[in-house]
């Protein structure tokens, strides 16, 4: 039968693979805004609950999250002055894939590579609530390696911009069972009322190395160890000792302690 | 066969699952709880329908020695966008579903049901071919996933059914259902039960193990 030559069956595969890509594509092009507003959607829920204005793990809707993010402020922060900066939208702002563009991307000074990222990009997006124009809170994303992959989150700062309010990971692929304490609410509520900086105004926010005794004063600073956990507990501190510093947030968070959030 | 036994003997009679024993991988991996064990089944059941319609509309130009991969190509695609749907409209369930969306191009009751049944019948007895198959397998996937959620966590779609012991309530929940092995065990006694029920479906050679070529005491 003429449908076993070879012309037939390579033109009946090639048409079907068309038509097949062509449907995938329609799909997926037809697909794409929508899945965006989600992903936007869920970026805003995660701010929202690190600046404490919705309940962790409650299940806000696309629109109580549209009303709530109204109060809060998105500016971009060019990480080398610690000043607001206008360079591009901060709403649109992709850090993650400015990073990685050769072209825009900043080379983090060896020294300070905690978070072993090597390059960062010359912006960040950080979410300012405010309460009847006083700054209330400040929301910032920060990443790092942990054992095997990058963790993602939020540390929110209350408006003494030393005292944490919050600290929450929402991606992560570290180990199950003994890594992935990091995406634990009861973990992540033990950040709060954390010092961020010590004495020396030093970044000293992290988790202990070994059990604190109950006087330590490193408490003030530190979570308890992690036992079992070593690297993604060491990955958690290394993130935030880099983002809290000179070459992260720390002009940021110095020129708002001492100008006010004025831009 | 009649357009009504086409659809509904997959369910019990000839299930893909506990008759064949064929896509059990994901009713052991997505059965936790019974919202994601839905939205699975409505997944499968669209892909099964699908793919078994348009091989059906397409097997007498298909060429013999390519069939197969052509087959694999249409289910391939119509998962895809299925995936990028449930992504777009159900982006939480889509999470915990992860790969298993995608395992669905290589789950054996959609190959299975385009090459025996759709390759040699009309586009409608395949469609209701297609959804009889697709409703078989959601059967036991949501038996499995009711019993997983309710065993495990004493709720049913969220909703506490059993007041848990950790809430005051007589119910130790038992940890085993959360974990994949109690699926295992699940779709066991479903197998068991429904060839109590139905005696037919047992099988009847049992095979021997071949003689050894060692004797005891070799």
């Amino acid at each position: 039968m003429s449908r076993n030559t070879i012309t037939h069956t390579t033109v009946f595969t090639l048409s079907i693979a068309i038509a097949c890509s062509l449907m995938v594509s329609a799909a997926v092009a037809w697909l794409r805004p929508v899945q965006e507003r989600y992903a936007s959607i869920d970026r805003d829920r995660r701010v929202l609950m690190a600046a404490g204005l919705i309940e962790a793990g409650a299940d806000a809707s696309a629109r109580e999250v549209a009303e709530r993010f109204e109060a809060i402020e998105v500016r971009l922060v060019d990480l080398d002055t610690g000043r607001y900066t206008d360079a591009a939208d901060p709403r649109e702002y992709d850090y993650l894939a400015a990073a990685d563009s050769e072209t825009e991307s900043v080379e983090i000074p060896r020294a300070e590579n905690t978070a072993r990222l090597g390059r960062r990009a010359p912006y960040m997006p950080v979410y300012v609530y405010r309460d009847e124009g006083d700054l209330e809170r400040i929301v910032l994303p920060v990443y790092g390696r942990g054992m095997w992959s990058t963790l993602k989150g939020y540390l929110a700062l209350e408006s003494d911009l030393e005292t944490v309010a919050a600290l929450s990971f929402y991606e992560h692929g570290e180990t199950p069972g003994i890594g992935d304490f990091v995406e634990q609410k009861d973990w992540q509520a033990r950040w709060r009322g954390k010092q961020a900086y010590d004495e020396q105004g030093r970044p000293a926010l992290g988790i202990a190395r070994e059990p604190l005794p109950a006087d330590d004063p490193a408490r003030r600073y530190k979570t308890d160890a992690m036992s079992g956990a070593t690297k993604t507990a060491r990955g958690v501190t290394g993130l935030l000792q880099y983002w809290l510093g000179d070459d992260g947030y720390g002009p940021l968070i110095e020129r708002l302690r001492e100008e006010g959030d004025a831009s | 066969m009649s357009d009504g036994r086409t659809l509904v003997d997959p369910i019990v009679d000839n299930n893909p699952i506990t008759m064949q024993i064929l896509g059990i991988c994901s009713a052991l991996a997505v059965t936790r709880t019974l919202f994601p064990a839905l939205v699975m089944s409505a997944a499968v059941i669209a892909v099964l329908a699908f793919s078994n319609v348009a091989v059906s509309l397409l097997r007498r130009q298909m060429p013999h020695a390519v069939r197969i991969i052509i087959e694999v190509t249409i289910i391939a695609s119509g998962v895809i966008v299925v995936d990028e749907f449930l992504r777009a409209y159900l982006p939480d369930v889509s999470r915990i579903l992860s790969v298993f969306v995608g395992l669905i191009i290589t789950n054996c009751i959609i190959l299975g049901r385009t090459e025996t049944f759709a390759m040699g019948h009309g586009p409608w007895q395949s469609l209701l071919d297609g959804i009889g198959n697709g409703l078989g397998y959601s059967v036991v996937l949501i038996a499995v996933a009711s019993a997983r959620e309710l065993l495990g966590a004493g709720t049913l779609l969220g909703y506490p059914l059993i007041t848990v012991s950790e809430d005051g309530g007589w119910y130790l929940p038992n940890e085993l259902m959360l974990l994949p092995p109690s699926a295992f065990f699940l779709i066991a006694v479903i197998v068991w039960w429904i060839r109590v029920v139905r005696p037919a479906q047992r099988e009847h050679t049992v095979m021997s193990a071949p003689p050894s070529k060692f004797q005891e005491g070799d």
